[in-house]
């Protein structure tokens, strides 16, 4: 009976985390959806009341999957550090400020455009891996050099190449879960080195009991974290736990919003015949919203002016085109003359044209 | 040694060669902000142009001071190696003007540390933050890298312990015996509360030619 309750209590569990987790996702998509919707000079709330839950997760999911993903090499590189012996995998301030020294260096020699100035961190690179390589002081040494910094270089290099969306905002979350892991891991490793030489320690002084080292299995075995209240410790947690997801939404949200590649162009074809061309912006069960955003940066301008959502029944659509490039997509306008076009796939009914 | 703990164990030579570095990037700095915006014609391309420089400047006195680092510990161990056999084989333990925190990587040493020889406690690297240990008898411990931090020791005797690298800031040390103790590296502060010499020892690296107990 009770190993059925425990496991019905764990599969509640893993269902409530895997609902806040899509509610999370979801929070993000619809965060996403306002600002670049605010960026184009559009009411927000209605594109973002009326949108599928599932159109908003898939936003909020893309935002965050690649955090994610980059979160879990980092923390992999951050796991083999705290996990090696300090006084052999050594792994200070200085190696780590070294490493976000690279990365940046090699950032902004790739946002330069100009790949001669990746001779200075190259330099960086050279002095330490010829040193190690010849004094080879010992492979843990050496590794916990050297690993790090071929992790800069590809962070670096990868966020020139690959950095979707907006690129400030994409360099500067990354370089930040890149500097926060790297400096928090020396401590990290000291920390678990310590629990693990004081369980050895108690260990050993049991191993062979004498009255005169009670007192000093009493000290080791008192931690001073666990004469805190569990509330407070508990507190901290959640308190960690909640700023770790607002910082990841963050950064997650804000590399997401560039007002030159947020939207794609559409082209919507009614079931009256017309067409409608302009930027998609949302479906959803019942409507799609279609825009026209602005091009200006509000310079008050007719065409700013012009900016406006179009909200469009579903059941008066025949079919809609999403194409092009990740632009500020299309004017909005509508046009008669549909009929005649190759690019509409679907074609209305005969005698179906009700406005004509 | 702990890493990024304290530097107050550094050489004299590690630390001019981090102030030759810190110099370097200073006048590197100082020379990119005089030339950096009229090396671009767009002020942003003129920041980041600044930017790749100063982060490329403390990579390159970071990559220095670490290879000379090693290369300086290294050296120093090849010696301590050398020393330490000699010495051992002269049935002394401890040996003048060697820095022996790198004979811990010297793995013969290791097999038999001196705290080993002297059948003291095993305590290297352990959480004693706020323990309450007044008058134990922690001679010769190994007490390597161990975090002592406001732990109570009072009248503790410490005699020949292995101190290098520990944690000893608010400490209460008052009344131990420190003789013969390592304490080369071990960090310390103003809450630090030391033996009195009256006491039968003294705070500080104890770096005495010492035989068998």
């Amino acid at each position: 009976m009770s190993a059925a309750a425990d496991l019905a209590t764990k599969v509640a569990g893993a269902l409530a985390a895997i609902l806040g987790l899509a509610g999370y996702v979801l929070l993000l998509g619809a965060a996403i959806m306002w600002l670049r919707v605010h960026a184009a000079g559009l009411p927000p709330d209605v594109p973002v009341s009326l949108a599928a839950h599932e159109e908003l997760i898939v936003i909020g999911a893309q935002a965050v999957g690649v955090w994610v993903a980059l979160l879990l090499v980092f923390g992999g590189l951050g796991a083999w550090i705290v996990v090696g012996d300090p006084a052999e995998r050594r792994f200070g301030y200085p190696e780590a400020a070294l490493a976000l020294a690279v990365a940046l260096s090699v950032l902004f020699a790739f946002d330069l455009d100009l790949p001669w100035l990746l001779l200075l961190p190259g330099l960086a690179v050279a002095i330490v891996a010829v040193a190690m390589f010849v004094i080879w002081p010992s492979l843990e040494i050496v590794s916990a050099a050297l690993v790090p910094i071929a992790f800069a270089v590809a962070l670096g290099a990868a966020l020139a190449y690959l950095s979707p969306g907006n690129e400030a905002a994409s360099s500067a979350g990354a370089v930040l879960i890149f500097g926060a892991l790297v400096l928090l891991a020396p401590a990290l490793q000291r920390w678990r080195a310590h629990q693990e030489a004081t369980l050895n320690a108690v260990a050993r002084l049991k191993a062979q009991p004498r009255e005169e080292d009670e007192a000093l299995i009493a000290a080791l075995e008192e931690n001073p974290s666990q004469q805190r209240p569990k509330a407070v410790v508990w507190t901290e947690r959640i308190a960690l736990g909640a700023l770790f997801f607002v910082v990841l939404g963050v950064i997650a949200v804000t590399s997401q919003v560039d007002k030159q590649s947020d939207f794609h162009k559409a082209l919507v074809s009614l079931s009256n015949g017309d067409c409608l061309e302009g930027t998609y912006v949302a479906r959803g069960g019942e409507q799609l919203v279609i825009a026209q955003p602005s091009a200006s940066e509000g310079d008050g301008t007719k065409e700013e002016e012009r900016t406006r959502l179009a909200v469009v029944p579903v059941s008066e659509i025949l079919e809609v085109q999403i194409y092009g490039e990740r632009e500020e997509g299309q004017p909005l306008s509508d046009s008669a003359e549909c009929k005649g076009v190759a690019d509409v796939l679907v074609r209305p009914k005969p005698g179906d044209s009700s406005a004509e | 040694m702990q890493a990024g703990g304290g530097g107050q164990g550094e050489s004299r030579r590690e630390q001019q060669l981090l102030a030759l570095g810190v110099a370097a990037a200073v006048v590197g700095c100082g020379l990119l902000i005089v030339l950096g915006p009229d090396a671009f014609d767009d002020p942003a391309r003129a920041r980041l142009f600044i930017s790749w420089g100063l982060a490329g400047l403390v990579a390159v006195g970071l990559a220095t001071w670490l290879a000379v680092r090693v290369a300086v510990e290294t050296e120093d161990s090849e010696a301590a190696e050398r020393i330490a056999s000699l010495a051992e084989r002269r049935g002394l333990v401890k040996v003048v003007g060697v820095r022996e925190r790198d004979v811990e990587r010297n793995e013969s040493l290791r097999a038999t540390p001196r705290s080993q020889q002297a059948k003291g406690h095993q305590l290297a690297w352990v959480d004693l933050r706020k323990a309450a240990l007044q008058g134990r008898d922690l001679a010769n411990a190994d007490l390597r890298g161990a975090d002592l931090r406001d732990a109570d020791l009072r009248s503790c005797s410490l005699r020949g312990a292995d101190l290098r690298g520990t944690d000893l800031r608010g400490t209460d040390l008052r009344g131990c015996d420190l003789t013969r103790a390592d304490l080369e590296g071990a960090r310390h502060d103003a809450g630090t509360l030391w033996p009195s010499p009256a006491d039968g020892g003294e705070p500080g690296v104890h770096l005495e030619p010492q035989g068998p107990e």
